[in-house]
C-alpha cells in the first residue's frame, strides 16, 4: 500500500495504541531525517511500533567499525545501509575503479555487523545513471561510471546471495520502474542534501518494509484469480472458446502477459486458485482446449467456478488450503467483486486494477505483492502438495472414523537430527510458520547450523509421506539442555499435516532422545502471538503439567502417544 | 490569489508540516526568529507549497526564502 509523504509524516508523529515493536537502524551517507520520518510513518501504517536509530550524518563506517557505538547497544533487528548515488559519484570522481573497493568495504561492514548483532541487513543498490562522459561507449570502458555502478550492483547481488541475512533494496529497479525524475530532485539535493526526492520516499520505504515483513513471516502464499477479463479478454460463457481474447486475438497479448507472470509465480511456489462466477465445465473449456492458454488446469491447486458469492468461495479455498487469509491475494477486474471481498474478508489483499488490461502488469509490478525472504527447492512442488491435499479431503469423506482413515493413509516418517542438506528448509520453516509454532523464534540458516553442531541441543526434523504423496520436511523440534531438564526452545509443524497425529509422534521421538541422553524432564513454553492460537493448549493436551507459566513433562513415566505413523529411516 | 490569501495558505501548510509545533505566521516571520522553522521543516514546507500550489522554486529560491514576506512575494509572482 502506498501513502503520500504527507501521510507518512503525519503517521510518524502519531501514537498508535498497539503494534508489533520493531527496531531498525538507519545508516545513511546523506541527510536521513526524512528517511527516518518515512520509515516511522510507514511502520505505524502497517501495524508496527518502529523505533528507528539514525546514525550521524554520513557516518556509516564510523558507526559500524566502532563496536562500542550506540548502534550495538540499540540491538537492531534490521540494519538499513542507505547508500546513495551522489555519494558514490563523489567517490568515483577520485577513483574510477571504485566498485572493487566499495564492495570490499561493504563486505567488511557485513562481517562486523554479523559478528556483533543478530540483525538482518538491507543494502540499497545504486540507480544506474549515464553521466554522458563516454556516451553509449561507456559500455565498452570498464572505468566509466555506468560500468562501475553496474559492477557494484551485480557484486551486491552476489554478496546477498552468498551471505545469509543480507538483502538488497533494489533502488535501481525502482528507478527503472518510476524514472529518474521521480527518484531524485537535484534542487533538493543541492539545497538540502536529499539523495531521494521526498515524493519518492513512500515508494522506497514501502519496499524496505516489504523486505522486513517477509523476513518476519508476513508474506503472500496464494493467488486467487478470476477468469473472464482477468485471465482472458471477454466472457467465456457468452463469447465461446473462439471469441475470448488470448494470444493473438484482439488485446489477447495483454492477457498472455499476465498468464506468463502467474505461471512464473506458480513455479516460484505461489499456490494458484481460481474463483470465478461461471458454470464449471464452461470455465474449464479454455484450459482444456484453447491452444494459446499458458495456464493449464494442473497449475491450480483448487478450481472454484460456480454462482455462489466470491467471499464464500474464498472461505472455502482457505479451508482446503489451510493458510491464513492475510497470505492470500485476489485478482478480479470487476470492482463490485473486489469491494465485496474487501468488505467480507478484510485480511485478503485485493489490489485495485486499472480499467485497461494492458496496464494490469504495471500495477501489479509496482505493488510488489510477492516479496519473499527465502527460496527453497521444495517451493516448486508446493502446488502438487495442495492438490494431493484436496484429494485427501475427498478420500477422508469415505471413512467413518478418524483412526480408520489415518491408518489407511499408510503414513511413514523419517526422523533425524538437523543435517546440512536440510538447513535451508529448516530455516525456512522457522521463518515462515506462524500457526503451529510454540515460541515463534526465527532462525537463519547460519543459526540453524550453529544449533546443529552444538552438543547442548537436541534437534529433530520430521519428513512425512503417505499413500497420496510426499509432504517433505514438515516439523522441527529444538531442545536445549538445562541443568536438570530439556527446554523446548522451538517446536514447529506445518499446518498441512494437522490432525494426522504428527505432534504425538514427534513427542514420542523427542522423549526417546531425551531418555537416551539420561534426561528426566522436558519443559515447554507457549508464547502467544496473533496467529498461534491453535497450539495454546498443545502441552496440556499432550499431558504436560503447568508450573509457573511453563509446562513440564516427566519423561520417565511417559507413555507413547498412539499414532499411525511408522518410523522409516532408510 | 492575493497576498493575504497566500499567507493563509502558507499558514495551512506550515501547520501541516509542524503539526503541534506550528506557530502563527506573519510577513515578519523568519527562519532566524522561529526555531521550529529549521532546515528540515523548510524542505517539507517548500515541498508542500510546490505540490499544493503547483509552483516550482529554483534551487536558489529554496535556499533563500527564509522569510515569509519574501516567500509570499515570490509565490504571488509565480501565480500571476
Amino acid at each position: 500500500m502506498f501513502f503520500t509523504f504527507k501521510e507518512l509524516r503525519s503517521a510518524a508523529k502519531s501514537q498508535p495504541e498497539q503494534g508489533q515493536p520493531l527496531r531498525i537502524a538507519l545508516l545513511g551517507d546523506s541527510a536521513t531525517p526524512f528517511l527516518k520520518t518515512a520509515l516511522e510513518g510507514q511502520g505505524k501504517k502497517t501495524g508496527f511500533l518502529p523505533q528507528v536509530y539514525e546514525s550521524d550524518y554520513d557516518q556509516i563506517a564510523a558507526t559500524i567499525l566502532n563496536t562500542s557505538s550506540p548502534l550495538y547497544t540499540f540491538q537492531p533487528e534490521f540494519v538499513w545501509l542507505a547508500f546513495s548515488l551522489p555519494k558514490i559519484q563523489l567517490k568515483y570522481f577520485n577513483n574510477n575503479k571504485i566498485a572493487d573497493a566499495f564492495v570490499q568495504e561493504v563486505r567488511e561492514y557485513l562481517q562486523i555487523l554479523q559478528e556483533n548483532t543478530n540483525a538482518k541487513i538491507l543494502i540499497n543498490n545504486f540507480p544506474v545513471l549515464p553521466d554522458a562522459v563516454f556516451g553509449n561507449y561507456g559500455n565498452n570502458i570498464n572505468t566509466s561510471l555506468i560500468y562501475q555502478l553496474r559492477k557494484i550492483n551485480l557484486a551486491l547481488m552476489d554478496l546477498a546471495g552468498a551471505i545469509p541475512n543480507t538483502f538488497i533494496v533494489d533502488v535501481n529497479a525502482l528507478q527503472s520502474e518510476y524514472g529518474r525524475e521521480a527518484v531524485f530532485d537535484s534542487k533538493y539535493y543541492i539545497a538540502s542534501d536529499l539523495s531521494f526526492s521526498l515524493n519518492f520516499l513512500p515508494v522506497l520505504v514501502k519496499n524496505v518494509y516489504d523486505v522486513i515483513q517477509s523476513n518476519l513471516g508476513f508474506f503472500k502464499k496464494c493467488l486467487i484469480l478470476d477468469l473472464d477479463n482477468t485471465l482472458w479478454g471477454g466472457v467465456i460463457g457468452d463469447d465461446g472458446i473462439e471469441g475470448i481474447q488470448i494470444g493473438n486475438l484482439g488485446i489477447g497479448k495483454a492477457f498472455s502477459g499476465i498468464q506468463r507472470w502467474v505461471k512464473n509465480l506458480k513455479e516460484r511456489g505461489i499456490i494458484l486458485a481460481v474463483c470465478s462466477k461461471n458454470t464449471e465445465h464452461i470455465a474449464l473449456e479454455p484450459f482444456e482446449n484453447h491452444p494459446e492458454m499458458i495456464l493449464k488446469k494442473e497449475d491450480f491447486a483448487i478450481f472454484v467456478a460456480n454462482w455462489e458469492n466470491k467471499a464464500d468461495n474464498i472461505r472455502h479455498i482457505q479451508q482446503v488450503l489451510n493458510i491464513g487469509f492475510d497470505s492470500m491475494v485476489f485478482l478480479d477486474d470487476n470492482p463490485f467483486e473486489r469491494e465485496w471481498v474487501r468488505e467480507n474478508l478484510p485480511e485478503v489483499s485485493v489490489p485495485e486494477l486499472p480499467k485497461d488490461p494492458a496496464q494490469y502488469l504495471k500495477t501489479l509490478r509496482r505493488l510488489n505483492l510477492f516479496e519473499t525472504a527465502s527460496h527453497a527447492k521444495e517451493d516448486k512442488t508446493r502446488v502438487k502438495k495442495y492438490q494431493e491435499e484436496a484429494r485427501r479431503m475427498d478420500y477422508k469423506k469415505s471413512y467413518s472414523s478418524l483412526n480408520e482413515y489415518l491408518k489407511s493413509l499408510n503414513m511413514k516418517a523419517v526422523v533425524a537430527p538437523f543435517d546440512k542438506l536440510h538447513f535451508p528448509r529448516i530455516a525456512q520453516l522457522s521463518q515462515r510458520s506462524n500457526q503451529f509454532n510454540l515460541r515463534t523464534i526465527r532462525y537463519s540458516e547460519k543459526e540453524i547450523e550453529t544449533i546443529a553442531s552444538n552438543g547442548n541441543f537436541i534437534s529433530l526434523y520430521i519428513k512425512l509421506e503417505d499413500k497420496f504423496g510426499d509432504y517433505g520436511l514438515i516439523s522441527i523440534v529444538i531442545l536445549e539442555k538445562q541443568l536438570n531438564y530439556y527446554f523446548i526452545d522451538t517446536w514447529i509443524m506445518s499446518c498441512r499435516v494437522l490432525k494426522r497425529g504428527v505432534e504425538g509422534f514427534t513427542l514420542n521421538q523427542a522423549v526417546e532422545k531425551v531418555k537416551a541422553l539420561g534426561g528426566t524432564k522436558i519443559v515447554g513454553e507457549y508464547l502467544p502471538t496473533r496467529k498461534n492460537g491453535i497450539v495454546e493448549d498443545l502441552y496440556k493436551n499432550l499431558g504436560f503439567i503447568e508450573k509457573n507459566n511453563l509446562w513440564e513433562l516427566d519423561v520417565l513415566n511417559y507413555n507413547n502417544k498412539k499414532c499411525f505413523i511408522i518410523k522409516n529411516n532408510e | 490569489m492575493n497576498k493575504e490569501a497566500i499567507l493563509i495558505k502558507l499558514q495551512e501548510y506550515f501547520d501541516e508540516v509542524l503539526e503541534e509545533d506550528s506557530v502563527q505566521l506573519s510577513r515578519e516571520t523568519t527562519m532566524q526568529n522561529t526555531p521550529q522553522w529549521d532546515s528540515i521543516a523548510h524542505v517539507g514546507f517548500i515541498n508542500t507549497i510546490e505540490m499544493e500550489l503547483d509552483v516550482e522554486f529554483s534551487t536558489e529560491e529554496i535556499m533563500q526564502t527564509n522569510r515569509i514576506s519574501v516567500l509570499v512575494d515570490i509565490i504571488a509572482k509565480k501565480l500571476q
